[in-house]
């Protein structure tokens, strides 16, 4: 198979030398740019199959880069950025970004979201073809016939507790459950001590399927109320 | 500088100098045109008359010639009835000059005694004889005047005509009166002269003669014509310096009006009323000639001072737009209001109610003494007004009273409210001054105090943002350092060191930049009800982990009822994790950590108490950014945990306070509680199919939601053993 390519744009040069090293030890082609206008022009000329974009950067913002290949190209965009407000990130997806990741951030987990969107990007069609019972939520797809769960077309090994709390919290989506609902329904018994042990199976769960469990995306905790995972 | 603005004053005072001598000045002139108007003709005409007169009329036809005729006549008989003096004039002879012989007299008596200016007093002489013949052939030549008398009929002929004649009783020029003594035969002269007898008086005059008189006249009515064009001549020039000075006046119109404002200044100075008075008493003084019909020159004084006084009247009304506010009423009260005002509030009305007393009390005891029953009505009505007066006063006080204090729990409550006007006479306006500058030295403070909290935030902001960027590149090459196989084991140590603070910096960005915005308000909240005891219960189990590996023993006390709050709940979270994760890493090892809820006055108090590793007497103010207990800095975290604690419980509505007692440091966060939400917002339906769940599945979502209630808090959860 082809080598997929990934084009990071930054420009601070040590930044974008650290990810093209981290990214190449994962086993891609890197190309690096250093401000909007050279990112738009390896976007139209090259086959790339990601971009990790800055975006206050010389010449055009990343944002406006962003728009500018979204004209032509469907693929997916990282943004890179050390604004960190929810406005910020609002704006970045609503630019046509897929995420948005905050400076400083942890080389790791930029490498798994890099993964994450490309195996969505090249694989999710296949999955959505099979006529299944399937509740896809983002990155997660549960097929409740089988009680198994994928996150990016890749198995989750869950246990049969922890399945039966994603089943729960997945097929309603959006509700709030108590931990003393969730312990009634998936242990069939009166609560007892339900907030630590929901929690600690929550958190297991977490490590699971989300990238990074300290800031989790699906599996959330509405404090005070209960838990839930959020609507597609 | 000083001798441009004299000049300027000078020119100033010259232009208004102008403008009052032009008027005054045009003013006369009119009232001599009017007088002249009203007299009919002028004084110039009238001298003109007499003179004409004097210079046209037959001499020998006015009353100084017939006083004359009559004088002499007299004169020549009593020189006649003289003895002594026979023959030669004795008297006095008006315009009888012998050397010239214009009048020609001849007189006898008994035919002896003669008397004649002729040159010869014998009656045969050629020239008596031709004129005692007068009678009968005339005048002679070279005179057309002649009078005869016989001692009892007087004839005069003048141009031939008869004028008098007492026999004939003709009188045409009017002599009767000069010789009425003469004809009254038993009268005063006769009496004195009865001895004349036999009497025969001739006189003649010649045309044209010309008395003393004559020139007396004409020099009169000369130099009444010279004075008077002398009068007409000042007048003029007077009349023409006056027009020049009102054009000037019209050229510097500006200069002249400074000094009417000038004059302004000074008559607004003056109360009202003696302006009233005054244009009174001017009136009254210029009415008295009008009254008495005196002539023009009379009233043109009194006319010029009344026209001057409303002309400065009006010039004041002009100036001073409200010329009848300045009294001595007003004066009065303002003077007694500063006096008021510096003294105290009570001060202020213990004189007030004595000047009310006083008042009354005097009216009383005019009503007591007064003898007319309608003078004390009048006084008791007066009575009653002050009475209505003064609680007028005092319900205007009252309502200012309301006014300040509602203003005060205003600007307590916080509310951006106007400051306070007061009319400057109540009593209650210097409060009122003072209450408004304490509100806006206040409102400055405080903006002075946002501004400059922005300014730090925008620093924070800028400068934990330029950090990040760097410290990617920190976090990032550090982490391709842990993946190298190939180091010593003493690098590989250091290499984690430096992972380890890069870290902790990169939280303690996090941290500034949040507590930085919250402290601002500048947070987004999404405040909802919640269970707090769950919210704690949640906290803990999350924190699970780093509460087993303190060695610490945790105590919960929490209520079976659950306590609902309205807030967000994802910042309590934060709220309680630093709260917890400060009293993990401060508690002395193997002591406890107290966590309880109570509720008193419908506010829900959590405590969080330990007792401290470090002695904590001067403990600087922990909840102010980078402050911590332990001054050496040495241990882990940012120094932000209990300042994101506060701002963010403040920024969510509630309270966040720490106390210390000895080695016991506890931590306070209180929330009003709200009463229980109903559950409406819970969904129909579970989309749940599974068996397992089936028995739940009929459950209504009310009950749902009222069964999770009874099983949430079985009993208040209450542990020694470490969680």
């Amino acid at each position: 198979m082809e080598k997929q390519c990934i084009l990071v744009v930054d420009d601070d040069k040590e930044i974008v030398r650290a990810i093209s090293i981290y990214l190449e030890k994962e086993g891609y082609d890197v190309l690096c740019a250093y401000d909007g206008v050279q990112a738009v022009d390896f976007a139209m000329s090259r086959n790339i199959h990601l971009i990790l974009i800055d975006v206050m950067m010389p010449r055009q913002n990343g944002l406006a880069a962003i728009l500018k290949i979204r004209e032509t190209r469907n693929l997916p965009i990282i943004v890179l950025s050390a604004k960190s407000e929810d406005s910020d990130k609002i704006l970045g997806l609503s630019m046509g970004a897929d995420d948005y990741i905050t400076k400083p951030f942890n080389p790791q987990e930029l490498v798994a979201r890099v993964k994450s969107q490309l195996r969505r990007y090249t694989t999710l069609g296949d999955i959505n073809s099979t006529a299944q019972n399937l509740i896809t939520i983002g990155r997660l797809t549960f097929d409740t016939d089988n009680h198994t769960l994928t996150a990016d077309g890749e198995p989750v090994r869950l246990t049969a507790t922890e399945t039966k709390i994603v089943e729960l919290l997945m097929k309603n989506a959006g509700r709030i459950f108590p931990a003393e609902e969730i312990y009634r329904r998936v242990w069939n018994e009166p609560a007892f001590s339900a907030e630590n042990t929901v929690m600690v199976h929550i958190r297991r769960i977490r490590e699971k399927i989300e990238i990074n469990p300290k800031e989790p995306e699906y599996l959330k905790v509405v404090w005070g109320i209960g838990y839930k995972i959020d609507k597609p | 500088m000083d001798t441009k603005s004299t000049n300027h004053k000078r020119a100033n005072l010259l232009s208004w100098m102008c403008f009052v001598l032009s008027v005054s000045i045009l003013f006369t002139a009119a009232a001599a045109a009017l007088q002249t108007f009203f007299s009919g003709g002028s004084a110039v005409a009238q001298a003109k008359q007499s003179l004409q007169t004097a210079l046209d009329d037959n001499p020998q036809e006015t009353v100084a010639f017939r006083e004359d005729v009559s004088q002499i006549v007299y004169a020549a008989l009593t020189d006649l009835a003289d003895r002594e003096q026979r023959g030669s004039f004795s008297k006095t002879y008006p315009n009888l000059k012998w050397e010239t012989s214009n009048i020609l007299l001849f007189a006898q008596e008994d035919s002896r005694d003669t008397l004649s200016n002729t040159g010869s007093t014998d009656p045969e002489s050629a020239r008596n004889t031709r004129l005692l013949q007068s009678y009968l052939m005339g005048a002679p030549e070279g005179y057309n005047y002649m009078l005869l008398f016989d001692g009892d009929s007087l004839v005069i002929e003048r141009d031939g005509v008869r004028v008098y004649d007492t026999d004939a009783m003709i009188d045409s020029d009017g002599y009767r009166t000069y010789f009425s003594k003469l004809a009254d035969k038993d009268g005063e002269f006769w009496e004195e002269y009865s001895d004349l007898s036999d009497l025969s008086l001739v006189m003649v005059v010649a045309p044209n003669l010309r008395t003393d008189r004559d020139s007396a006249v004409l020099s009169d009515a000369a130099s009444e014509l010279f004075s008077l064009q002398m009068l007409w001549f000042g007048g003029a020039a007077a009349l023409v310096l006056a027009l020049l000075m009102f054009v000037f006046y019209l050229f510097s119109r500006d200069r002249k009006a400074e000094v009417d404002r000038q004059l302004a200044q000074i008559s607004g100075e003056v109360w009202f009323e003696i302006k009233l008075l005054f244009l009174g008493w001017v009136t009254w003084f210029c009415a008295q000639p009008f009254l008495e019909k005196e002539s023009v020159k009379e009233t043109l004084f009194p006319l010029l001072l009344l026209f001057w006084t409303l002309l400065f009247l009006l010039n004041d009304i002009r100036y001073n737009p409200h010329v009848y506010q300045h009294n001595s009423y007003r004066s009065t009260k303002s003077w007694y209001l500063t006096h008021q005002m510096k003294k105290r509030f009570q001060q202020r009305m213990m004189s007030s109610f004595a000047l009310f007393a006083a008042a009354e009390g005097v009216l009383f005891w005019i009503f007591r003494v007064i003898p007319s029953s309608l003078g004390a009505w009048i006084t008791a009505a007066a009575a009653a007004v002050i009475l209505l007066l003064y609680i007028r006063y005092f319900a205007g006080i009252l309502t200012d009273f309301a006014r300040l204090t509602d203003q005060i729990s205003e600007m307590k409550a916080g509310a951006d409210t106007p400051p306070l006007t007061f009319r400057a006479e109540s009593a209650l306006a210097p409060a009122a001054e003072d209450l408004n500058s304490i509100q806006s030295g206040i409102s400055h403070a405080v903006e002075d105090q946002v501004r400059a909290e922005r300014m730090k935030i925008e620093l924070i902001t800028n400068v934990s943002h330029d950090i990040k960027t760097p410290l990617t590149s920190i976090i990032n090459y550090i982490g391709l350092l842990r993946q190298e196989r190939d180091l010593p084991e003493h690098v590989q140590d250091y290499i984690e060191i430096l992972a380890g603070k890069a870290d902790r910096l990169k939280k303690m960005v996090q941290d500034i930049f949040e507590v930085s915005k919250a402290s601002t308000g500048n947070i987004e909240l999404h405040p909802e009800p919640l269970i707090l005891q769950k919210l704690i219960q949640q906290t803990l189990a999350d924190m699970e982990e780093s509460v087993a590996a303190a060695h610490l023993a945790l105590r919960l006390d929490l209520p079976q009822e659950p306590v609902y709050v309205l807030t967000d709940g994802n910042r309590m979270y934060r709220v309680f994790q630093n709260l917890i994760r400060n009293a993990l890493q401060y508690s002395l090892e193997g002591s406890r950590v107290f966590i309880q809820l109570t509720v008193q006055d419908g506010t829900a108090l959590t405590q969080i108490k330990n007792t401290s590793r470090f002695a904590l007497d001067n403990l600087p103010d922990v909840t102010e950014r980078f402050v911590r207990g332990d001054e050496s800095r040495s241990t882990d975290g940012s120094g932000l945990g209990l300042s994101i604690a506060k701002s963010f419980t403040e920024a969510c509505g509630g309270n966040f306070s720490i106390s210390t007692d000895a080695d016991l440091f506890s931590a306070v966060v209180s929330f009003p509680v709200i009463p229980e939400p109903q559950p409406e917002e819970q969904e129909a339906s579970l989309q749940n199919e599974d068996q397992t769940y089936s028995e739940e599945q009929e459950a209504q979502p009310g009950e749902l939601w009222q069964k999770t209630q009874e099983t949430e808090n079985p009993e208040t959860v209450k542990s020694d053993e470490p969680i």
